[in-house]
Order: C-alpha cells, then structure tokens, then sequence
C-alpha cells in the first residue's frame, strides 16, 4: 500500500507540473508567435535579411504596426483596431501559422483587411464589405492629423489568443506604409535557438538598434506568467505537504505493524541492528519501487493527457450534454528530466525519512511489551 | 551447568514515565531450568510469569539478578551476542503464535537458522522434516493467515525446534487454542522433553497441562514456591 501510496502522490505530482508546464509554454508560444514575436528589432540601418543571416536566427519579417477606427460602410458599426502590416509573407512562417489559421477569404494581395471571426461577429460584417479606416497620421502643419482610406474585407483569421483576434487586424504593407510612412517600421524576429547571443548579434551588427525581447514586450503579462508559476511552486508545496502527512501516517501504520515483526525477529535471535537494517532495506525497496512504478505511470499518462481529456470530455458530453473545456485549451503536458528528478529525489528523501524515524522506534521499542501486546 | 539459571532475580516496573515511583513484580527469584526436564510456571494474571519467562530468555532485563544461559551471564553480552547466544540455544513459542505474516509456513520455521547463518539449502531439509514429523507437510506452503489456530501453534513449535536449542520457552503456547488442538500441543511439548532431552520451561494458568511437568512452581506475591 505504500508504494503505491508514493507512486500516486509521484503521479500526481508530475501530472500536475506537467499540466502547468504544458499551459504556461502553450500561452508563451502564442504570445511569441503572434504578439511579440522572440524579439522586435528597431533599426535605421539593418534589414531583415542581414538579421536572417545571424546565427540562431529562423526568420525576420518587417512590419508596421498602427492603431485605426474602422467603420463598416454596411452595418455602421465601429471598433478601434490596431493594424499590422508584414512586408512579407508572414502567413508561410511555420511560426506563424501554428497559431493563427486564415479560415474564409483569402491573404494574398492583401488588397483589402484581414479580420478575425471575433471582429466580424462583433461589427457583423461581412465578406467583401467596404470598410473605412481612419488612421492618425504625421500631418504637414499640425503634429498628427486624421485620415481616411478605404478597404474591403479580403478575408477572416481565427487565433488561439482571443485578445490578439478581437484586437488586431492585418493588412498589406506597401498600402500601410504609403499612408502613414515608415518610420514608425520594426523588425519582427524568430529565434530558432539562443536568444542572448542574437541579441548580441544584432546589436554588433547595429549599436544604436533597439531590440525588444518577448519578455520586455509582454513585461505585465511576462510578470503575471512568473507569479502563476511562483504560485503554483506553492501549490505544489501544499500538495507535497499533504504527501508528506500521508506518506508519515501509512509509514508510521506500516512500522508499528512491523513492530510485532520487529519483536518477534528480535526473539529468534536477530539483534537490533539487524532488525532495524531489514526494515530500513524495505522501506528503500518499497520506495524505489513506488517511484519506478510512479514514473513510469506518470509518464505514461503526460504522454496520453490529450487523449484521456478527450475521453474525459466525451464522457462528460454523453452525460450532460455539454463539452467541457478540457479539450478547447491548447496545450502539450510536459516536464523536463531535471524537474522529474528533483520531484523523485524529493519524495525519496522524504519517505526514507519516515522510514527512518519509525525504525528508531522499532529500534528503542521493548521486545516483552511488543510481545505482550500482540498476546493480549 | 544448566540450560538456563536465574539467580536472585528482582524487576521492578516505573508507575510512571517520569520514573516517580516504581512496583516490584518479581523479589529475589531463583530457578534453575533442569536439563531433560519440564518446568511449569503457575500463578494469577498479572503476577508476572510472562516477565519471569522474557528475563529467562534474555528479553527483557531483569532490575537486579542475573540469567546465565549454558553458563553465560547475559548481562554481560551485547545486543548482538546475546541475541546469538538466544538463537542457538533457546528456542520461542508465544501464545500468540507470532509468526511472519507475510512469509509461508516453512520460511517461518527456516527463519532460526537463517538468523544464525545457515544456508538456505541447508536448512530446508530440517524445516520440512520437523513440519512433516507435526502433521504439516501439506501446509508448507500456506501462510499463517490460511493456518488455523492449531496449525499456527505447530509451527510455531517447529520454528523454536529449529535450530535444536537445549531449551524452550512456551509462554502460554495453548492458551488461544481449543481443548483438542491443545491437548495436541501439550503432548508435542512434553514428547520433546521426554524423547530429544531438551528442557522446557513452562508459563501457563492450566493446571492440568503445568501438573503433567516435572517441576511446578505457583508465583505468588513476587516469589516462587515449588509446587512439585
């Protein structure tokens, strides 16, 4: 019973660091594919194919970013946008495209706006609907002055992140930065392996370029992301901490049942040191073999997480009728050696601890009173 | 010499874990465990037979006195040399059987003299011949929880013959049986004094099985009194 009493809390101690993991590097990924990118670049001299030739470096794409009223000509209704522009196609990256699907209309040309589905149900507009965007823009006597264009929707884009689909929208590069100009136009970067050294890279490449990390530019979200993962160190504490309670009682329960052992073994000639030693023996059995098996298990499950959730949710859906959200959330379970071992260690220091403390009572306890005990 | 000799025994208990006050149960007790001979230990619940027996098997110390076994004063061992000297030369049976629960019938009985070093191969032929010469060579393979009382009993009996100790200790050994199972125990044990030589000290509140002894004696208000 204690070996398995430590493979679940193992068990549930890896799944649960793997969840975390999985749905803290899920919205990471989201955020470094389509918000921030790995790193924005601001350079008067640098282009983004001498950035692509840095090492480390997957892709680069220019772009403009703006914010814009856009009116739809139809239903009248309004909603202020920011607009990005990609002198590139940005919709190739495999980066890029992980995360955001272009799902009616078409990208190409970009003649018109990519809207995602959220705008679209909110403004109710439709495809091919005339939309007037009004954008701020340097004037010639007054610092900015308003203007107005007009677009029709070229197509619909869902994403993963809701808050980037209702607030963004996408449109072609050279029309972008015909009206309001490029001086406002930033490099967007992909790493493929180390970020410090690009930024290295970059700045010797350019000194006076200002590069933005995804952590710098997503600094309040980044912030909130290290406080869930502190808070959920905690939670994992408590959760180790009622481990520890159990892991104490059913050894204490499983030691003062082997104390009659202990008496008995005792009584045929083994001394104390010999007994204490069997006991010990078993307790660093019992839990090598609770963690062997809690791995194993553990693993297992991380590896089939989407599909349990999936049965999960579809058990959940024969019973009431509704779907859960366990399947709607993006995310693959994961946890590295070094987190898996540190988990392991722990509860293996732990359990041989109270192993530890019940045989040095094992140890102290009286043969006679253990014996007399068990006869009456 | 004898198997074993308690000279002036006295053990005292602490009324309280702070050690304020203390009781005498057993006052200057002297016995001698004869060789080839049974000794019954009569007395009322609670006057101290069972401490009388441990201190007789070097399981629990006595306050003042000492136990020799084959001449050794076990005072004067260590843990370690004092539980060998109880493994090869004096052999356990408990009321409650105490057998290894987890463990079949004759690792039970081969536990002794692994304890003491033997090899396994070595001891498996002793085993299964002392199980089968009880009746319980169908049961070997049985763990206690599938014996019945009786059963348990004899291989309790088996395990304290194993390795062929000079002496045995019953601490009421039928005292958790029915009259059938017990009048079988009491014949096994008194078979062994009289057919092997060994010597047997007895506790028990049965008077009929403790009358079938060589010697009997009645503790009482902390003393020994022969009896026969």
């Amino acid at each position: 019973m204690i070996l398995v009493g430590i493979a679940i809390g193992l068990i549930a101690l890896l799944v649960i660091s793997a969840v975390m993991n999985g749905l803290q590097n899920a919205q990471m990924d989201q955020l470094k594919n389509l918000e921030s990118f790995d790193l924005i670049v601001v350079s008067d001299v640098l282009d983004p194919d001498e950035i692509e030739s840095v090492n480390d470096v997957g892709e680069a794409f220019r772009f403009i970013e703006t914010n814009a009223l856009i009116i739809d000509e139809t239903s009248e209704s309004s909603q202020s946008i920011r607009i990005r522009a990609f002198d590139g196609d940005i919709f190739e990256s495999p980066r890029f495209s992980k995360s955001l699907t272009v799902i009616s209309g078409s990208k190409d040309g970009m003649a018109g706006l990519l809207l995602s589905y959220t705008t679209r149900n909110r403004l109710g507009i439709k495809y091919s609907d005339s939309i007037k965007m009004t954008f701020l823009k340097r004037g010639k006597t007054a610092t900015i002055v308003p203007y107005s264009a007009h677009l029709p929707v070229s197509g619909f884009f869902s994403s993963k992140m809701s808050e980037f689909s209702s607030s963004t929208a996408f449109m072609d590069y050279s029309i972008l930065s015909g009206i309001i100009g490029t001086d406002e136009s930033k490099i967007a970067v992909y790493v493929s392996g180390n970020q410090k050294s690009v930024v290295q890279s970059i700045l010797s490449l350019d000194p006076n370029a200002k590069v933005i990390t995804w952590q710098e530019y997503n600094k309040a979200l980044y912030s909130a992301l290290m406080l869930e993962k502190t808070l959920m160190y905690v939670f994992l504490a408590f959760m180790f901490l009622i481990i520890c309670v159990n892991l104490k009682n059913s050894t204490r329960r499983l030691l003062s049942n082997k104390q009659k052992e202990g008496a008995m073994l005792r009584a045929l000639g083994c001394s104390r040191r010999s007994v204490n030693a069997i006991f010990l023996g078993q307790g660093l059995v019992i839990s090598v073999f609770g963690e062997i098996l809690g791995v194993i298990v553990g693993r297992i499950l991380i590896a089939n997480l989407q599909n349990i959730l999936k049965l999960v949710d579809n058990v959940v859906y024969a019973v009431s009728g509704s779907r859960t959200v366990l399947t709607q959330i993006p995310f693959n379970a994961s946890i590295g050696a070094v987190e898996t071992l540190a988990v392991c260690l722990f509860i293996f220091l732990l359990s041989l601890m109270f192993t530890f403390i019940g045989c040095r009572r094992i140890y102290k306890s009286e043969i006679m009173e253990v014996i007399l005990n068990a006869s009456y | 010499m004898h198997p074993i000799e308690l000279i002036s025994i006295t053990k005292r208990f602490k009324t309280s874990e702070k050690g304020e006050g203390e009781i005498t149960i057993l006052n200057n007790i002297d016995l001698q465990v004869l060789s080839g001979q049974s000794t019954a230990i009569i007395g009322k619940s609670g006057s101290g037979k069972s401490t009388l027996l441990h201190i007789a098997g070097g399981l629990d110390s006595p306050s003042e006195g000492k136990v020799l076994c084959k001449g050794t004063d076990f005072s004067s061992l260590d843990d370690k040399h004092r539980s060998a000297l109880r493994n090869l030369h004096i052999g356990f049976i408990f009321q409650a059987n105490l057998l290894l629960e987890d463990f079949t019938a004759l690792e039970n009985v081969m536990a002794p003299a692994l304890i003491s070093g033997k090899k396994e191969s070595e001891c498996k032929d002793r085993a299964v011949q002392l199980l089968k010469k009880l009746g319980l060579e169908d049961r070997m393979s049985h763990v206690p929880g599938k014996l019945s009382g009786g059963e348990k009993q004899r291989v309790a009996i088996c395990r304290a013959l194993m390795n062929e100790p000079e002496v045995i200790l019953a601490d009421e050994p039928t005292g958790a049986l029915d009259e059938e199972n017990a009048a079988e125990v009491e014949e096994l044990l008194l078979n062994l004094v009289k057919e092997e030589g060994r010597s047997l000290l007895l506790v028990t509140h049965n008077q009929d099985f403790a009358y079938k002894c060589d010697n009997v004696y009645l503790l009482k208000n902390h003393g020994l009194t022969k009896e026969k």
